[in-house]
This record gives structure tokens, C-alpha cells and sequence, in this order.
């Protein structure tokens, strides 16, 4: 059955005239040049783009200049030629066109061999120690951002101050004091019916204050969290729609899954609709067989999608205020196996990129010789990088989230 | 079909049944309580419970009280089968629910068998590197239809309340002894695990701690496959105190670290596709070890019962059962007298759960009505009050999407319940998911706000001039990134037909004013009483949905097509509501 027509149509006017009403006006972003003067509040804001699988991090960061490369990863293993140079040592993976300009303007910093003591080789344990930033997992309670947004903004909540793009939500985001919005897409983020017959089941129900029935004690008080919560609902569900609603862009985005989400990303954060911390995944990055070109691709792909979100981010003031951090829960094995792929590894680079970053490379880059049980041993840890963003962009205390200290890096 | 509640008739009959002849419902079922429990049939209780007469005069018996029951040990009753308990009276209720059930066709209780794989290990091993492709892939598919045959069919049983009290026990053990496949692998040991709890889920808690020590899949999920003597792995030992038994507080790390020493060599031995308990000697510490002050050379069962043995135990297991029938906190006073009850009955859970239903505190004014429902229980109550046939795989769907993949918790600490459930993205969620249910949202509701949302956004620009076919296709590509988009095609692919039980209700009841209809369909669609705004503002929706329908007032109880979209708009938004998030 389809919802008649008036419906839609009243929908649509008050998501706009609710995006009006932080301020954003359709023609502000209608442009394809600079966003100025978008009032809101400031803020820097994060954006997590995760490589599921294992990104082989010798292939996106090719130390070149190394002569045991070629001789340890035969068929993997790229020429020089092919590499988009840094210096004499290594070179950027020929997907990463994008990255490599920005570069040498100083918005990519790079922290080579990224990992943790006792790597696992198992994704999803992996995965539970870079989303905890501790070495037990999940049993060491929430997410490292759901514990810095629980501490950061205790005092000013906000149901979409971190939003996860396309579907479940990974734990890194996991909060049971602020939890993190889930959206499939943000156009999805919504209640599909009447909203103003919705509207009147929120707090709006209670204008007049009733009577309260001491038979009904525990319902009422139940009720009136929840229907706080629809109109968190409604009201940042209106903010989210609205920006992606009225987004528009001259830059042409690739058209694969992970743009579509970086555009998104782009639309929230260019509209300052409030978000702050954003986190969006791509998978593909298991590359056990015929690495070569299956990783090549993936490359290309996330070069491009980051090239083309970049470029939004430079037209506005909030977009020039955003970090983005690319990282995998671990690199891949030194040697190849039986089919021309890379089994699990352990360590691997991190990007930060954008405005904000200090570009340039951190850390070292692990040797091809040294290695920790047939895989590159770990020369920074990874939650460095997560103590320098916590008190780098948001100004809180790195040793309150992740519960030890980590020298930070000056990235920032 | 599924079948529901059991009818007004059945549960007169069976009453009848139980008063006459005053025995067993059991049959041939297997009856695993524990001999210190007291009978509970002639109506006088030992120890320091109140006695059976003073409760039944205290309870205040009522169709809400009767409802109350049914949303927190079961998972909901239809309208129509209320009156008849609340004639029948708690005890009988009670004694309804806890009582072992027939068996019917093959093990009721164990109603989830694991398939083996159709090759064996040793063909995977002859198997040539295409071939063993080829295998892990067909082993795959294979892991993936056990999965969604334990899913289903443990939802399934609940939507058909044929051991309702079970299923819900065995829904909060899942929760505290807790294991996810992701961990875990193959599917035959969640199945095990599953089995394990069902079966002690009203039984003896005691009995149950000593099977999970020994449970693969609890082993695998915590890691003691690696705790080896010398080289100890401390994860079960700590959850098994701090969640499992105790509760953080009553023991220290020294007691964790020598725990983990009596679990040294529990670990499993995999075949294949399935995996056994093994306890290999030569991994096990036998060197003697001082656990909570108990010095012995223990081994993973002397742990148990050290444990069991704690005065912090059996407070512990009390206050998990009663916090999760009453979803407030226990006050200590509760606690210790629940505590005393399991001590006494050697950890009789079943018999704890019929102390709870029959105390009158339980139906006091802060627990009706005051619970969250779990996804679980909003997906499986709205389907049993709205008497909707939805397939399983859509409500396993649909909770997952709403924070409650079953057999993939969050973590070590199972869900969080009560208001943890809900945020702004579930609670919006489970409208539409409401709306998917009664046919309000679908695919092509779906088409056409993308259609909308990329007319308003520069998307349609950026693309350039489109055909008709593109444009579809580029909606359709847009559909597939909205949340409930999934769910609606599991339903479009079973050919599924909304429930039309508001419109039989509103003819029957001859109901031909807006008042009498809010009235009606709030009582069945809801698990609690709404509230007197509610009500009127409903009242109000349902006059502006009718207009917009062109249904007049008087005309509600006439069977006619368009009736029937007053009708699911109406329940939409109902469900919707906030009131309908509580059971």
C-alpha cells in the first residue's frame, strides 16, 4: 500500500523547514563553490572509515626502496615504476592518486606500522581491540568512541553526535550512555507514515498536564522517557533528513557504496547539522588470493571515494574542521602464500587526513627482516593515534577513555 | 499456521482437567526437579514465604494482572484469552506455566537438532585445493541454514506458546551464560549450548553451572581451549564469577587467578564440523589452589561448587531472576528472601520463578506496565495480539535490526535490557517495522520517498537526464539503503497478507464510533492500559485517518476494502507509540 500523496509532499516541506531552522538555508549549499558563514556551532569533527578484512598495508604504503620486497613478495609485490613516490623509500599504492596530491599540501599524515602487543590474527577479535582500544575486547566494557562521547559530552547528550553510515554500527561506537545513531542511509532515518499524527504521541501529548493515576506509577515514568525519546527521534531525525535532503554538490562522487556514504557524511557535516563523530565501512580487504588485483581495485576505489569527499570537505569551514582516520583491524602476512595472496597479518599504516592534520609521515616504517612470527612487528601503537585525536579534536582526556596513557603524536 | 495462545475452551478444559484429578500435565517429559522442592499443589509452602492463602488474597487479580503475567513469562496473550485466567485464578496460571509440558512429536525440549555436515573430514582432507573450495563453500551455506533453523525455530516456539515460560527463561540464561556464533564458528555448538540451557532453563541453576563449565561453546567463546597449566587464560574465570555466579565485589583478583588455575585443560575437541567437551589431564594444574578461601586440588566441577557454595551465589541468581521478571531493581530485602528459597531447594530456579509470579509484589504499581519490551518481545507480542502470520526469519530480521541478534550479543555481558533498547534510530525502527507488519510500508512506499528525497537533493541533477528505466533503477538503488527495505522483501518474497483481525474485532463488536474503536483495538494491540491522553489523541488520528479514507463514523463495522487501510494505518501508528515499547 502507498502512503497518498499530501502526506509525502507535507513531509518533505517540514524536513526542509526544519533544516531551515539551524540555520541552513537550500541556497547556502545550492552552489558549487565555498560554503561560508554557516552559523551553528563549531567544533572539529571526526569521520572513521574502516577497511574490513585486513588491509595489506606493504601494498598501500610500498617500501619500494627495500630490496627484500621484491624477493620475499614475488607476484605481489608492485614495480616502482608503478608507485606513486614519496621518497626514495616508499611509495603510494597507484589507487591512492588522491592522497598523494594532498600530500605534498601537508593534509596526509601517515602512521607507518600501526598495531598492538599480543596481535590476534582472528578478524573479529582483532576488530574488538581496535574498536575497545584495549587488549581483552569487548569484555572490557564500550566502544573507545562511545566511552569518549559518554565522557565528553555527559553534560550536553545528543542522539546524533555519532552516526554510523550503513547499517550496523561497529563497537568501536558502542555506548550504553550515548549510543550511537545506526543509518542505513540517512533518508532512511525516519518514521514512514503521518510524522504530525507521530508528532502528538511524543511529549506533546502532555501539554496539559493530566492527572497522574498512582495505579499507573512505573508505566508514566516509562512513558515519559520514551516519548522524550520520539521527539529526539523526530527532531534529529528532521536535522539529518533536512541536510541530506537540501545537499547539493558540484563534486562528482564514484559511484560505489562507500562514496555514496562519504557524500552523506559530507551533506551532515558541510550543514554543521550537529553530528560530530561519523564512521562508515567498506569491506573487500581479505585478500588471501590473487591479491594483486583484487587490492588494487579496493585501492582505487577508496582513493577515489576519499578524493572526491575531500574535495567537499574543503568548500566549507566544518569541512576544513574535519579529521578522517583510515584504518583496518590488522596488515597481512610478509610472505605470500600458495595463491598469489597474503594471509593475516599484524601491523599496518593509519591515514589521518584533512585541514586539520599536521601531514607528513609518524612512526616507522617496520622492517621486511625483524619480523614478529612472519608478520611486520608493530612500531607504534595503535591507540597513540586514538589519545591524540581525543584531546587533538575534542579536548578531552585520553587516559579517561582508553584507561592507560599513549604517548600522542603531534599530528594535530 | 501458527498456532497461538491456547483458546478460552482448551484452557477451561485443561483447568477442569487439573482440578479433578489434581495430577501431572507432565506426560512422558522428562521432570529434572530437584528433590528438596517443595510441593506447591496443595497450597502449603514451607520456609519463609508467605503462605499460599495470604498471597492469592493479596494479588490483585484483574485482566491486567492476568496480561502482566503473560508479557513477562511468556511473551504476550491474545485479548481474548484474558477473561478466562482471570477467572482461573494466579495459581492456576501459574501452575499452567511451569508445568512440564507434554511432549509433543520428538523432544519438545530439545526441539533444535544439529545436522552434521553430509561429508566427512576425511573427504575434505583427499579433496583436491578446487575441491576443498567447493566444500567449504557448500560448508558454509550448510552452517548458515543450521543458524537460521535454530533462529527461527526457537522464535517459532514462542509464537506458538506451547512452553512459553520456557522460552522466556531460557531467553534471560541466554543472556547471562551468553556465547555468540560469531566467536564461536560452527553452529552445532550454539545449537548444544542452546539445548543445555533449555533443558536446566527451569530447572536446577546448579546443575546448569556445572554443564556450562563443560559447554564448548562457552569454552571456545572465553577462551579456555587456551588456558593451559603454566600458561593460564583468566577470561572464564573471571566472567564466571563476575556474571556467571557472584557478582562483582565478592571475590578478588587472587581468587579469579587461581580460578582460572582449577580450569586449566577444559577445553573441546573438534571434529569437523561439531566439537566435544575434552578435559585433557596434561593441561590441567593439579597442584593445590585456594579458591575463596577453599584449599583442594580443584578441577573446573570443585569450582562449581565452591561457587555454589558462596552465600554471594545464590544472591546473585536471585537478583538476576527477579530484576528480569520485574525489570526494576530488587530491593536487598527481596533479594536475601529469594536467596533463601534457592538455597533451601538446592538452587531450584523453577520453583524460584513460581515464588516470584505468585508474590504480590510482583504486580505492584512500578513493575505493570514499566518494562521495556525486548525487540524479542515487541516483534513476538504485536504478532501474537495482532494475530499477524509473520514468518520467523522477518522477526529474527527485525530484532537483530533492533539490537537483539540472538546468539550474537553485544558481548560477554548479553544485552542490556529495559530502556537501553531504545534509541532514536530502534524506536523509529520499530514503527516501520510496525508498519511493514500491518502492509503500511513497503517496497514501493519506499520508492517513492527515495523518488522524493532525490527530486528535493541534487542527486537527480548530478546524474543528468535520466530514461524512465534509469531512473527507476537508480531509485531502486536508493531503496535498498533504507533499513526496512530488507525486511519488507522477506515479506514480499513469503507472499504475505496483513492480519484482518481489526476489522473482525471492530464488525463483531459492532463498533460504530471513533471512542469504542480506539477502545477496542488499544486493548488488543496493546500490553498495558494506555493512558486517558492517549486514548483521546488517538482518537482524533483515527477521526483524520477515516476522512482521509472517506469512511464514515457508523460505517467502521461494515466490511469493506478500504475499512481495512483505516484499520493498519491506525495500528501503524499505535505501534508506533511509545505505549506500545512497554509489556
Amino acid at each position: 500500500m502507498n502512503l497518498p500523496k499530501p502526506d509525502r509532499r507535507s513531509f518533505l516541506r517540514a524536513a526542509a523547514a526544519s533544516a531551515a531552522g539551524f540555520g541552513l538555508l537550500p541556497e547556502v549549499l545550492a552552489g558549487g563553490g565555498r560554503v561560508q558563514g554557516l552559523p551553528g556551532e563549531g567544533g572539529k569533527n571526526l569521520v572513521l572509515v574502516q577497511l574490513s578484512g585486513g588491509n595489506d598495508g606493504l601494498a598501500t604504503v610500498v617500501p619500494y626502496g627495500d630490496d627484500e620486497l621484491r624477493r620475499i613478495r614475488r607476484s605481489t609485490a608492485h614495480k616502482a615504476s608503478e608507485l606513486l613516490k614519496i621518497d626514495d623509500y616508499r611509495g603510494l599504492n597507484p589507487g591512492l592518486g588522491a592522497l598523494r596530491g594532498r600530500f605534498d599540501q601537508g593534509q596526509v599524515a601517515i602512521v607507518e606500522g600501526c598495531g598492538y602487543p599480543e596481535a590476534v590474527r582472528s578478524h573479529f577479535k582483532s576488530y574488538e581491540v581496535w574498536h575497545t582500544a584495549h587488549r581483552a575486547g569487548r569484555i572490557s566494557g564500550d566502544g573507545w568512541i562511545g566511552r569518549l562521547a559518554a565522557s565528553r559530552w555527559a553534560d550536553e547528550p545528543r542522539p546524533d553526535r555519532v552516526v554510523h553510515f550503513g547499517g550496523k554500527a561497529p563497537y568501536s561506537l558502542f555506548s550504553r550512555k550515548q549510543p550511537p545513531v545506526a543509518l542505513a542511509s540517512p533518508t532512511g532515518y525516519r518514521w514512514f507514515g503521518d510524522e504530525e499524527a507521530y508528532a502528538r504521541g511524543g511529549a506533546a501529548i502532555c501539554e496539559h498536564e493530566m492527572e497522574r493515576d498512582p495505579r499507573h506509577v512505573g508505566r508514566d515514568g516509562a512513558l515519559d522517557k520514551l516519548r522524550a525519546t520520539l521527539d529526539d527521534a523526530r527532531e534529529s531525525s528532521g536535522r539529518i533528513r533536512g541536510a541530506a535532503a537540501i545537499y547539493r554538490t558540484s563534486v562528482e562522487y564514484p559511484k560505489t557504496r562507500l562514496s555514496a556514504e562519504l557524500r552523506d557524511v559530507a551533506a551532515l557535516v558541510n550543514a554543521r547539522s550537529g553530528t560530530q563523530i561519523f564512521s562508515v565501512s567498506d569491506n573487500g580487504y581479505d585478500t588471501h588470493s590473487k591479491q594483486r588485483q583484487a587490492h588494487d581495485r579496493k585501492m582505487g576505489e577508496l582513493g577515489d571515494a576519499l578524493g572526491a569527499f575531500l574535495e567537499d570537505l574543503d568548500r566549507s569551514e566544518a569541512g576544513r574542521d574535519t579529521v578522517v582516520l583510515v584504518f583496518s583491524e590488522f596488515g597481512r602476512r610478509v610472505a605470500e602464500n600458495g595463491s598469489s595472496g597474503h594471509d593475516h597479518g599484524k601491523a599496518g599504516p593509519m591515514f589521518l587526513l584533512g585541514h586539520s592534520v599536521k601531514g607528513g609521515l609518524y612512526g616507522a616504517h617496520p622492517s621486511l627482516t625483524e619480523l614478529d612470527a612472519g608478520d611486520l612487528a608493530f612500531t607504534t601503537d595503535f591507540r597513540s593515534v586514538y589519545a591524540t585525536l581525543i584531546r587533538g579534536l575534542f579536548g578531552a582526556d585520553p587516559v579517561a577513555v582508553l584507561g592507560a596513557e599513549y604517548p600522542p603524536l603531534p599530528l594535530i | 499456521m501458527i498456532q497461538l495462545q491456547p483458546s478460552a475452551a482448551v484452557v477451561r478444559t485443561l483447568l477442569a482437567l487439573l482440578c479433578t484429578t489434581g495430577i501431572s500435565l507432565a506426560g512422558g517429559a522428562p521432570l529434572d526437579a530437584s528433590p528438596a522442592r517443595p510441593v506447591t499443589g496443595g497450597g502449603e509452602v514451607e520456609g519463609s514465604v508467605p503462605t499460599a492463602a495470604t498471597e492469592l488474597v493479596d494479588i490483585p487479580w484483574d485482566r491486567r494482572a492476568v496480561e502482566h503475567v503473560w508479557n513477562r513469562a511468556g511473551f504476550g496473550i491474545r485479548d481474548e484469552d484474558v477473561d478466562a485466567w482471570v477467572e482461573a485464578g494466579p495459581r492456576a496460571l501459574v501452575e499452567y506455566l511451569v508445568r512440564p509440558r507434554p511432549t509433543v512429536g520428538e523432544g519438545a525440549w530439545v526441539p533444535y537438532e544439529y545436522e552434521r555436515l553430509p561429508y566427512s573430514a576425511e573427504e575434505y582432507n583427499r579433496a583436491s585445493g578446487d575441491e576443498k573450495r567447493e566444500l567449504r563453500k557448500r560448508r558454509n551455506r550448510w552452517y548458515r541454514d543450521q543458524f537460521a533453523a535454530l533462529r527461527e525455530g526457537w522464535i517459532e516456539s514462542m509464537l506458538a506458546g506451547d512452553d512459553p515460560l520456557r522460552d522466556r527463561m531460557t531467553l534471560m540464561w541466554h543472556g547471562v551464560f551468553t556465547s555468540s556464533l560469531e566467536t564461536v564458528k560452527r553452529p552445532a555448538l550454539m545449537i548444544e549450548q542452546h539445548n543445555t540451557i533449555r533443558s536446566q532453563a527451569l530447572g536446577s541453576y546448579s546443575a546448569l553451572l556445572h554443564a556450562m563449565l563443560e559447554d564448548p561453546a562457552l569454552l571456545v567463546y572465553l577462551d579456555n581451549d587456551d588456558n593451559r597449566k603454566g600458561r593460564p587464560n583468566e577470561n572464564l574465570a573471571r566472567e564466571v564469577m563476575e556474571l556467571f555466579s557472584l557478582g562483582e565485589g565478592n571475590y578478588g583478583e587472587v581468587d579469579i587467578r587461581e580460578a582460572a588455575r582449577s580450569l586449566t585443560g577444559a577445553g573441546v575437541a573438534p571434529a569437523l564440523d561439531v566439537a566435544t567437551y575434552r578435559f585433557n589431564p596434561k593441561r590441567h594444574d593439579d597442584k593445590p589452589k585456594v579458591i575463596l578461601g577453599v584449599r583442594g586440588n580443584h578441577g573446573p566441577a570443585d569450582l562449581a561448587d565452591i561457587l555454589l557454595g558462596q552465600p554471594a551465589c545464590a544472591d546473585y541468581v536471585a537478583r538476576t531472576v527477579v530484576e528480569y521478571l520485574e525489570g526494576v531493581s530488587a530491593t536487598e530485602e527481596r533479594v536475601e528472601e529469594y536467596a533463601a528459597l534457592l538455597r533451601e531447594t538446592g538452587y531450584d530456579v523453577g520453583y524460584l520463578v513460581e515464588r516470584v509470579l505468585l508474590d504480590p509484589r510482583f504486580y505492584r504499581d512500578e513493575v505493570i506496565g514499566a518494562r521495556v519490551a525486548s525487540p524479542v518481545d515487541f516483534l513476538v507480542g504485536s504478532a501474537i495480539r495482532l494475530e499477524a502470520d509473520l514468518p520467523a526469519a522477518f522477526i529474527v530480521e527485525a530484532a537483530a535490526d533492533l539490537g537483539q541478534d540472538l546468539f550474537q550479543p553485544p558481548n560477554v555481558k548479553g544485552w542490556d535490557e529495559g530502556l537501553a533498547w531504545i534509541t532514536t534510530s530502534t524506536f523509529m525502527m520499530r514503527g516501520n517495522i510496525a508498519g511493514a507488519i500491518v502492509g503500511a510500508v513497503d517496497i514501493e512506499t519506499l520508492r517513492a520517498d527515495a523518488s522524493d528525497m532525490m527530486e528535493m537533493s541534487g542527486t537527480m541533477d548530478e546524474m543528468g537526464p535520466m530514461t524512465g528505466k534509469q531512473k527507476r533503477k537508480a531509485e531502486g538503488q536508493q531503496v535498498k539503503r533504507y533499513e526496512v527495505a530488507g525486511l519488507a522483501t522477506i515479506l514480499r518474497r513469503v507472499k504475505y497478507e496483513p492480519s484482518s483481525m481489526e476489522a473482525r474485532v471492530v464488525r463483531d463488536a459492532r463498533a460504530g464510533s471513533d471512542r469504542e474503536v480506539v477502545a477496542l483495538l488499544t486493548q488488543r494491540l496493546l500490553a498495558i492500559e494506555p493512558p486517558t491522553e492517549t486514548l483521546q489523541m488517538l482518537e482524533v488520528q483515527l477521526r483524520a485517518i477515516r476522512e482521509k479514507y472517506e469512511v464514515e463514523e457508523a460505517d467502521m463495522p461494515r466490511f469493506r476494502r478500504k475499512n481495512q487501510r483505516v484499520f493498519h494505518e491506525f495500528t501503524h501508528l499505535v505501534l508506533s507509540l511509545p505505549e506500545a515499547q512497554l509489556h
